[in-house]
């Protein structure tokens, strides 16, 4: 009984512990990797690399939880976990990061909260910097009347 | 305007379950002619004559088997016209009932009357197609090389199954990778978790490679490796009992 594994196709595409895939897995459902990935793994809902799975290669998701080891950036979405078995070897981009104690992560973090702060300032002190010169302008143009 | 084909009667619990089915199809208001395939005329050719006599429906009973092998000669015999497939299927709790959303043989019947119609893609293999699952059992794993759409892949399996829906699901694993009933019983109590070495994959065209000639099988299909698997171009329209899909 135990031998025959239930098998669930609604749940998206799942990676065993003993296959090695070449290319790129793409899937609209949810991804769940367990073996080894040379390419991209791409998702547009939950990507889990599991303990005993390796991945070289870019992974594109709205959440992804990292359990085993990656080469390759990570881009989440809404949000991204490397378990304390997790091994990242990349850069990463996401809203909500939590890398638990024992984790390593080596590579660039881009929080997009953080970027979309750092965009909205910099609009705005172009923003100030226009407004300013207007007003400068007007400053001018009253010296030009008075004179 | 109804053509009903029924598998040959093997078994006198099938004569029994004709009638029944004779009866529902009576008290609906469906009854039409009926054919069976036997050595003198085959399926080709009653399919053929339904097509000739322009019938609307061309309905299927039997078992799973007969169903595939039944949709797979209808598609080779009329590719473009417009007529419908029907089935009831016996095996209530086999593929092609949960596929069409029916549980016994009332719904089966309600199912062609209210001629609700859904348009599908059978998978095909070679010249031969199906319309639920085929696959392989190994009694020792052997490596297969898959390339689905693009992605390829290498690994020992002794199990394989590829299913039709939307796109063409595969669902492989090894045996041997498994742990024993006993152990997996054993780890069960206490808690240990079993490794999982089920791979589950999709897409719309499957090459298979296999170092020795491995018989892929279901329903009437019987395809060595090397082998492809896709879905057809040609939809088919089929009656389902809709509220249930």
């Amino acid at each position: 009984m135990l031998r025959q594994p239930i098998l669930n196709t609604d749940s998206g595409t799942v990676v065993g512990t003993n296959v090695k895939l070449t290319g790129t897995l793409r899937d609209t459902q949810d991804i769940t990797v367990h073996g080894q990935v040379d390419g991209e793994v791409i998702s547009d809902k939950n990507v889990m690399i599991s303990e005993s799975a390796v991945v070289n290669g870019p992974i594109q998701a709205q959440a992804v939880t990292v359990a085993g080891k990656i080469k390759g950036s990570i881009q989440a979405v809404e949000k991204l976990e490397i378990l304390p078995s997790g091994k990242v070897h990349g850069s990463l981009e996401t809203k909500e990061l939590i890398i638990r104690s024992g984790a390593s992560f080596n590579g660039k973090s881009i929080m997009q909260n953080a970027q979309e702060e750092k965009d909205k300032e910099i609009r705005e002190t172009s923003g100030k910097k226009k407004s300013s010169e207007k007003n400068l302008d007007l400053t001018a143009l009253d010296y030009e009347v008075e004179e | 305007m109804y053509y009903y084909i029924f598998e040959p009667e093997k078994k006198f619990r099938r004569t029994l379950a004709n009638r029944q089915l004779r009866r529902l199809l009576f008290r609906e208001g469906i009854t039409a002619e009926i054919a069976t395939p036997n050595p003198a005329r085959d399926l080709a050719e009653i399919l053929e004559t339904a097509s000739q006599r322009k019938f609307s429906t061309i309905v299927a009973v039997g078992e799973d088997a007969f169903l595939n092998k039944v949709a797979s000669a209808f598609r080779q015999t009329e590719p473009i016209n417009r007529t419908v497939l029907g089935f009831i299927p016996y095996e209530l709790k086999g593929e092609i009932a949960s596929f069409l959303g029916i549980a016994n043989l009332n719904e089966a019947v309600l199912a062609l009357k209210r001629r609700r119609l859904k348009k599908i893609y059978l998978g095909k293999i070679n010249q031969n197609y199906f319309l639920t699952t085929v696959g392989l059992t190994l009694s020792k794993p052997a490596l297969f090389q898959l390339n689905i759409d693009g992605l390829e892949l290498k690994t020992a399996l002794s199990h394989l199954t590829i299913k039709r829906s939307d796109k063409l699901s595969i669902n492989f694993w090894n045996k041997n990778t498994l742990p024993h009933p006993v152990l997996g019983l054993f780890y069960w109590l206490f808690g240990k978790k079993i490794k999982p070495d089920v791979t589950v994959l999709s897409g719309r065209l499957i090459k298979i490679k296999a170092p020795s000639g491995i018989t892929l099988e279901g329903g009437e299909i019987e395809a060595k490796t090397p082998l492809s698997v896709e879905l057809d171009n040609f939809p088919l329209q089929i009656i389902v009992l809709r509220s249930k899909i």
